[in-house]
């Protein structure tokens, strides 16, 4: 059985997947909590038929979903922010480009989370697993709960939307 | 140009994830289809620009608070047996209070009285 550091050893991969999942850091804080609490409590009964982290992203889309289920919670999210970065001052520095180099990354960026949050949650989950959790698309279905076709058509669309975004407007 | 691949089929391609011979279909229809070839670059520039920018460090208050260890039920037992204690206090002080007050109006009065016994010189 994991033992709760490693598990916690996970959590700014858990804190990736609810921010894209809830569109801003307040209830991404809130989402990863509760599913890291969750995952706590429910170790005893964890039987490694999935890897770990897969585990841990199917509490978190899980407990995502509950959330979203409940009438409170969608009235709450329609008036949160969903900039997923929060205010200007709140940017995570970048490896240290040059100045102009900087401004660049930093509009690129912009412009990411813009067209990010134009994205509809799953769609952001499944960039999320794929790019950055490496997941298969098999694994992507079982965290999400969505069919294969729909795991490809989500990737696709989410990456031509965020493709459509970075380019140099004329 | 006939799109005899699916579209989507780019973006598996792309991950890996067709099986053999729909690989060898989505590849002989790149080198023939210039759009298509396009539309593949433009969703690798995606992935690249998501992969550098998509992660963000969970903030270090959340992972104290996890670590924070939840009150044990040694010590929620004792706050609720010493509530219990004072609201039993609370209660019998309201309960008694009328006798309270009559001893010490007895006193009161016994003080009186035997004041004025001394005042009027008996």
């Amino acid at each position: 059985m994991p033992t709760p550091d490693e598990l916690l050893a996970h959590l700014d991969r858990v804190y990736t997947l609810a921010l894209r999942l809830a569109g801003n850091p307040a209830d991404a804080w809130d989402l990863a909590q509760d599913a890291m609490l969750k995952a706590l409590k429910g170790l005893p009964a964890f039987r490694g038929d999935a890897a770990l982290d897969t585990w841990l992203f199917r509490i978190t889309v899980n407990a995502w979903k509950n959330r979203n289920a409940s009438a409170s919670w969608r009235w709450w999210e329609r008036r949160v922010s969903l900039d997923p970065l929060g205010e200007e001052g709140s940017v995570p520095k970048l490896a240290e480009p040059g100045p102009e180099g900087a401004l660049e990354a930093d509009e690129s960026r912009r412009a990411l989370e813009a067209a990010l949050a134009a994205l509809a949650p799953e769609d952001r989950a499944a960039l999320v697993l794929r790019e950055l959790e490496n997941k298969s698309y098999q694994e992507i279905v079982e965290i999400l709960g969505i069919p294969m076709g729909t795991v490809k058509s989500r990737l696709h669309r989410a990456r031509l939307e965020l493709a459509r975004a970075l380019e140099p407007r004329s | 140009m006939s799109h005899d691949i699916d579209k989507e089929d780019l973006s598996a391609y792309l991950d890996g994830e067709l099986p053999a011979p729909r690989r060898t279909a989505v590849e002989s229809h790149l080198e023939s289809c210039g759009e298509c070839r396009e539309e593949l670059a433009r969703i690798k520039r995606a992935q690249t620009a998501f992969r550098a920018h998509g992660r963000l460090p969970a903030p270090a208050g959340l992972e104290r608070s996890l670590r924070r260890p939840a009150p044990s039920r040694e010590r929620l037992g004792f706050a609720l047996a010493a509530g219990l204690v004072a609201l039993a206090l609370l209660l019998s002080g309201k309960a008694f209070k009328p006798q309270i007050n009559a001893v010490f109006n007895q006193i009161m009065g016994m003080i009186s009285g035997a004041a004025s016994t001394v005042g009027s010189g008996k």
